[in-house]
Formats: structure tokens, sequence, C-alpha cells
């Protein structure tokens, strides 16, 4: 287990990143995986979704209604091309807007152009406020609650790879109760099994001598009469 | 890189070996070098049973049918009338040493072909060096052990070691002390007394009546029997290998030989049955000579723990069939071993595979 890269494409703190083979051998066999960009878009989901219900509570009129949302679109959506370039669903965000006829939409084409090059009121400002605290928790919130689905399952599969650990290190240690019983009682029927090397060497040492002699077999004898190595 | 290549010294030319220096690794092997059958197992898993039998065509018509200049095994035996033959082993020793003139070379060359086959047997890689535990019979002389050591080495075997083969069964079984095992084969029957260290000849009798003396037997029983009836010595080797039993069953050896050229079915029940049983004898006779040369106070364990092997040991019956014969020496316990085809293979492999390193390497020099 190591600690997150920094260049991971979605850097969590207090996260960690698990070799494959590390889990396969605490006996974990599938995992789910959730990419990056599933990550963004439940984010972006709530969101949304947060920012609509947000507006719905908030008196304020049409400007600045969209005003807001522009802004909120502006941070929602990706802009940068190199992280995830798929398309974030806002369905929840743009039908907030109310409808505005063209003769508003001549009428307000000014302000807005204003509003969106001037400085903002203090009450946008305030609002603004409001709205990234709102964004600042929504995401802290969400991300948290990923981390907790991912933390309870960890835990839990975590737990299950100490609860097979604890049963094979039982299993392995009464095995090699076992064997030390079998080999004790080998040691007293078959007190040959610790001179095997001895006997392989003693093998060894025959067939170097068969090949040494070769050459030396006196005429007529026929008989192997060595003994192999004794 | 390329190899280097070498010419062997003898005067087989056919084979050429890369130098064993050029290979990385080791794969270990295991061979039960058999009158009738060799067996062949290695370290990487690879096992085979082939007849110990080499063949040549007859002439060109025969070599154009067959598609090869030499044949080894069991194809031998399917395509031996198109064959000149030879068994390369005769009675448990390379045949060649007890010849001369052309049949020597011929023989000797049949050697080493059966050793090549079972080498290329194991499957090698090309950069690793074979090193090769071979099971001889038990009283094999010095003179066939090297000569087992250089036909195997001309076959391509880089390190070679020859083992007493009922030793390389009671290795296999792990039965190394207060033990007797007997290797029934084709052509000897090898009983090794197993005293906790390295048998030397003392330990070791080879009986040279077996499987083939059985075929002989079979053969001369049936023809007086059934003068009329034509077979050969491969269709009673089969008939043997199919019934072989030493005690009365309701099951009959039925066998269909030709008749003047009509095939007939005939009981040859009685014939197989005396012929198998005239093995018996030998082998307690043996057991009896290594039981009583052995410590007195410890004749009854290896009388107790007596472990057959080899092809012969599949005759049913058997077990039951020594044990009553052990009867007239205060009685013993005969175990069959569960692989008798490859337990000398097996053993030779274990012996192979649990050599130091260092020892093949000085083997392979």
């Amino acid at each position: 287990m190591t600690l997150e890269a920094s260049d991971s494409p979605l850097p969590l703190p207090a996260s960690s990143v698990h070799e494959l083979q590390d889990l396969q051998k605490k006996g974990i066999s599938r995992l789910r995986v959730v990419s990056a960009s599933q990550l963004r878009d439940s984010a972006r989901m709530a969101l949304a979704q947060a920012l609509n219900e947000m507006l719905g509570e908030i008196q304020i009129c049409g400007e600045e209604r969209q005003l807001i949302l522009d802004r909120a679109q502006s941070h929602l959506m990706p802009s940068n091309p190199s992280i995830d370039p798929s398309p974030v669903e806002t369905p929840e965000v743009a039908p907030a807007s109310e409808p505005v006829s063209r003769a508003d939409e001549a009428h307000q084409s000014q302000p807005q152009a204003s509003a969106s090059k001037g400085p903002l009121g203090e009450r946008e400002k305030a609002l603004l406020v409001q709205l990234s605290r709102l964004i600042a928790r929504d995401w802290r919130t969400e991300l948290a609650t990923v981390r907790d689905s991912q933390r309870t399952q960890v835990e839990r599969l975590e737990m299950r790879i100490e609860e097979l650990t604890l049963a094979l290190h039982a299993t392995d240690h009464a095995l090699a109760s076992e064997d030390k019983q079998c080999t004790a009682e080998l040691e007293v029927k078959s007190p040959f099994d610790h001179k095997k090397s001895e006997l392989l060497d003693q093998l060894f040492q025959a067939n170097v001598a068969l090949r040494s002699l070769a050459d030396e077999t006196a005429p007529g004898e026929t008989r192997s009469q060595d003994r192999e190595g004794r | 890189m390329t190899p280097e290549y070498r010419t062997q010294h003898n005067s087989n030319k056919d084979v050429a070996l890369p130098w064993a220096s050029s290979k990385t690794s080791i794969l270990h092997v295991g061979i039960d070098l058999g009158t009738s059958r060799s067996a062949i197992a290695s370290s990487n898993g690879s096992r085979e049973v082939m007849a110990s039998l080499v063949g040549w065509p007859k002439d060109s018509v025969s070599a154009r049918v067959l598609g090869a200049s030499i044949l080894v095994g069991d194809a031998v035996l399917e395509n031996r009338l198109a064959l000149h033959t030879c068994y390369p082993l005769n009675a448990g020793n390379l045949a060649f040493t007890e010849l001369s003139g052309p049949e020597k070379d011929a023989s000797k060359k049949a050697g080493v072909t059966l050793l090549d086959a079972l080498r290329k047997a194991s499957n090698p890689r090309p950069d690793q060096a074979v090193c090769a535990v071979i099971g001889a019979p038990a009283e094999a002389t010095r003179e066939n052990k090297q000569a087992i050591v250089d036909l195997a080495r001309d076959a391509g075997i880089d390190g070679v070691m020859v083992v007493s083969e009922p030793f390389a069964v009671a290795y296999a079984v792990n039965a190394l002390e207060n033990a007797i095992v007997i290797d029934i084969g084709a052509g000897t029957i090898d009983l090794c007394r197993m005293a906790g260290s390295l048998p030397g000849a003392e330990d070791q009798v080879t009986v040279f009546r077996a499987g083939n003396y059985v075929d002989q037997r079979l053969a001369e029983l049936i023809r007086e029997a059934h003068p009329q009836v034509q077979f050969t010595s491969n269709m009673i080797k089969l008939a043997k290998e199919r019934f072989s039993s030493v005690v009365d069953t309701e099951n009959r050896a039925l066998v269909t030989f030709p008749v003047a050229g009509c095939p007939t079915k005939i009981d040859i029940t009685p014939q197989l049955r005396s012929a198998v049983e005239e093995l018996v004898p030998w082998i307690t006779q043996g057991i009896q000579s290594l039981v009583a040369t052995f410590d007195p106070e410890f004749q009854h364990r290896i009388r107790n723990k007596i472990i057959v092997s080899g092809g012969g040991s599949q005759v049913f019956g058997l077990q039951e069939a020594l044990e009553k014969g052990l009867e007239a020496l205060g009685g013993g316990r005969v175990t069959i071993v569960d692989d008798p085809v490859y337990a000398g293979a097996q053993g030779a492999l274990k012996l192979a595979q649990e050599m130091p390193e260092e020892y093949w390497s000085q083997m392979r020099r």
C-alpha cells in the first residue's frame, strides 16, 4: 500500500493506493472501479441539484439568477480538456432559469452586459459567498460520502482479510504442529532421513569412481564387486 | 550466441551435441532403462514409457513407407514387419558389451538411439542441460554401468549417474531402511536389501528369470497343449500382460490365435497361471537369501517390509502368492507400489533433483 501519487488524476487527501497484486494476495478477487470522471460527474450533479434548491429558496430577480447560474456553470463545466472532456449533465441547472421573453431579453441585455463587466453589488457578493460556501460544503459532503462509502467497503474487506488471515494462521499452526509430530514419529521410525545428504554423497562418489575406474577394469572382471561408495 | 558444437569421441558420428557449458539451467531426469520397456520422468512433469526397441527399415521401400531411417519405441512394434529390430538391452545389461563386429556397432547405435529418444521425451529446452540418474540392474557389471554412462553422453545427456534400479524404487517410496525392494522386469528380477546405507553387492540379488522367461515358458506350455496353434512372441507377451494371474479366478484367459490361418479362441488360463507361478519360488528364494544374511535382530523387520515394483508386479494375485511363499520363512508382508511402471523412474528423478548442484557440475565436465 502506498500514499496516493501526487500526479493522480483525482488527488484525494488521506487516501491510499493499493497494489492490485497485494489485494489479490489478500483474497480480493473482484473490485468495482469508479473512475475519476464518474466521481466528478456525481459531484457536479449533486452540486447542480443543491444550486437549484438554493435558488428556489432565495428571492432574487431573473437577472441575478441568470448571473449566478452563468458563474456557477463556468465553475461546473470542465474547462480543462486534459482532465475530462466528457460533457457534464447540467439539465437541473439550465431549466432553473425562468423563460425570458424577447422583449425582456432586449431590455435586460444592456444591464446584463454591464453587470458582467462591472463590479458586483454587495448583495451579489453576499450571494456568491453564500453560494461558494454551499458549493464547497456540497463538494466536501459528496467527496466525503464517496470516501466513506469506499472506506466502508475497504474496512469490510480488511476485516474479512483479517479473519481469513487469522484462520490461515490457525490452520498453519495446526499443520505445523502435525508436521512436528509426524517428523518426530519419522525420526523415531527412520533416522536415516537425516543422512540423505550423506547417501547422495556416497552415490556421487560411486559414480565418480565408476568413471575414473572405467579404463582400469581388469580383463575378465565382469561382476560388480564394488560397494558403490561404501 | 551460437552454441559451440563438438564431435563425439566414439565411433558413432550421428550425434553432435551443444557443449554443456552453453546451457544455463538444468533439467533433472530419472530413467528406468528396462530390457522390455523404458520409462522416463523429468522435473518439468514429462513422463513417458516406451518399448526398449529400435528398428531400421529393411530396404528402401520400407524406408520410403515409414518415412524414417530409424524408429524407436512402440512404433517399432507396430511396424516390425518392415524393420530390422534390435533390443539394446539383454537381461538388464546393454547387449553390445557382449557382442562383437557389426552386431556390436548396431546394438550400440540402438542403445544411443533409445537413450536419445528418452532424452527427447523429457522435453528439454535448448538452454537446459539434461542431468539424468539412470537405473541399472542390481547386479549390473561395472563395464555395463560405464557403458550406460558413455551411451547416455553420446545421446546428448549432459550429466549421468547410474544407480541400482531397486534402490531408485526404495528412494521413491522412502523405504531406505529395513526393507527389501523387488523390481520385477522383463529381463531380470532385482532384489535389494535396504539397511540405511547405499546397498553393496551383498545387499543385492538379481534373478535372471523374469517377464521374458514367463513368455518363453508360456509359449512352450501352449505349444504342448495346442500344437496346432500359431503365435508369435509378441502375441504371447500381449496375452500375458492382459491376463496374467497367479490365483484361481472365474475369469478365463481366452485368446484368439490362428489355427491353420483360421482365428480360433483358445483357453490358455492353466498355461498362463503355471508360467507365472514359476517365478514365485525364485523370488522367495531371493528374499530368503537376503533375509538370512541380514542381522538376526532385524530380520523380522525386512521380512515385513517387502516392496514390489516393475511391470511384473501387476500380475494379479502376486502379493498373496509371495506372502504364501514366505510362510515357510516365518511369514512376511508384501506391498505393491502404487505406480509400478514409473516407480523406478520417479525414484531416479527424486535422486537427480536432490543431488547437490555442484555434484552435477562435476558430472557434466
